[in-house]
């Protein structure tokens, strides 16, 4: 007779270990389905398949929320007249310490504040003459140019 | 990682939400316009990415009006040598047309495809694309006229001919010599 430690004691073969582990797995499987909702043998193997796919959507969904950000900010700085790159280029070089979280945010926000950023990274852009970029002369101005 | 953090429950917040994604109209002039390029200015504004609050689940696109796409320009010798691919299923019935084949026959076409190809190929590419009015010339119906707010810039300048330009500038213009009488250009 070996007397177990309490680490070791679910190694044991006993009927009420089996329940605990099945119960474990099932708890994690019980939004499946059919029947790997409820059957062991198939729930373990859809729920190994499921936390590979979480463990991925974890890092997809910091790359899918970066560009969203990206894409709102370009969004505002295009109607500005300034795309993305000149922006943060400038802004770097102004030692303006902004994350595209918060430009994300003043864009939609604080248009104001976002607009004399924009003005603050082409005053930048403006000292590289491949930067310039004029307005076409056909342009009738519309809702983006009305409250300039 | 949240992206709308704004927390207001009230009467206002609700008027605000029905304002910001109101659907707004904008119109475009595709007169001497690369359609290509064209399309993928338009894509972008039905589906909303020329806006700071653009999600991709979010349906926030806009309508555009597109005029004068009878008079869209293509690139080098494109009206002859892009092809548009059609199968009727049957045997032999795969056929070819030209742009401007397809440009006689309806001179929104080409710019309706371009559009359609720019679109992603997700489910909302014909709910976007019923955003979109082509029309062959500057006439709008009045009912489409009266919802337009803004009107998209053209990606390049619309060159002046010389029919356009008026007789006393073209006269006042710096020259060396006339042209004798009788000489034909």
């Amino acid at each position: 007779m070996v007397t177990l430690t309490s680490v070791l004691a679910h190694w044991v073969k006993t009927p009420a270990n089996r329940y605990w582990k099945r119960r474990r797995v099932f708890i994690e499987s019980g939004h499946f389905y059919g029947r790997s909702r409820n059957c062991y043998a198939i729930a373990i193997r859809r729920l190994e398949k499921a936390w590979t796919n979480a463990k991925h959507g974890r890092a997809d969904l910091k790359k899918t929320t970066s560009q969203t950000w990206q894409s709102r900010i370009s969004a505002s700085t295009e109607s500005l007249g300034l795309n993305y790159f000149p922006f943060a280029h400038g802004l770097a070089h102004q030692q303006v310490a902004l994350g595209k979280k918060v430009l994300a945010d003043l864009a939609w926000s604080e248009p104001r504040s976002f607009r004399s950023l924009v003005e603050l990274a082409r005053n930048d852009a403006c000292k590289d003459p491949a930067h310039i970029g004029e307005p076409n002369e056909n342009v009738i101005l519309g809702s983006e140019g009305v409250d300039k | 990682m949240r992206l709308t953090p704004l927390l207001r429950r009230s009467l206002s917040a609700s008027v605000d939400q029905k304002l910001t994604f109101a659907r707004l109209w904008a119109v475009f002039d595709a007169k001497h316009q690369n359609p290509f390029n064209s399309a993928e200015l338009i894509a972008n504004v039905l589906q909303g990415k020329d806006k700071p609050l653009y999600h991709y689940h979010t349906d926030c696109g806009d309508h555009v009006v597109v005029i004068n796409c009878k008079d869209i320009s293509l690139p080098w010798y494109e009206w002859k040598y892009r092809m548009y691919y059609h199968h009727t299923d049957y045997a032999g019935g795969a056929s070819w047309t030209a742009a401007w084949e397809m440009h006689d026959k309806n001179p929104t076409k080409v710019l309706e495809k371009a559009v359609y190809r720019a679109l992603p190929g997700d489910l909302t590419r014909r709910l976007r694309m019923s955003r979109l009015h082509l029309y062959a010339d500057d006439s709008i119906p009045d009912e489409i006229k009266e919802n337009i707010t803004r009107q998209l810039r053209q990606l390049r300048k619309v060159p002046r001919k010389l029919d356009d330009i008026p007789e006393d500038e073209r006269r006042s213009f710096p020259k060396l010599f006339d042209f004798p009488e009788n000489h034909t250009l």
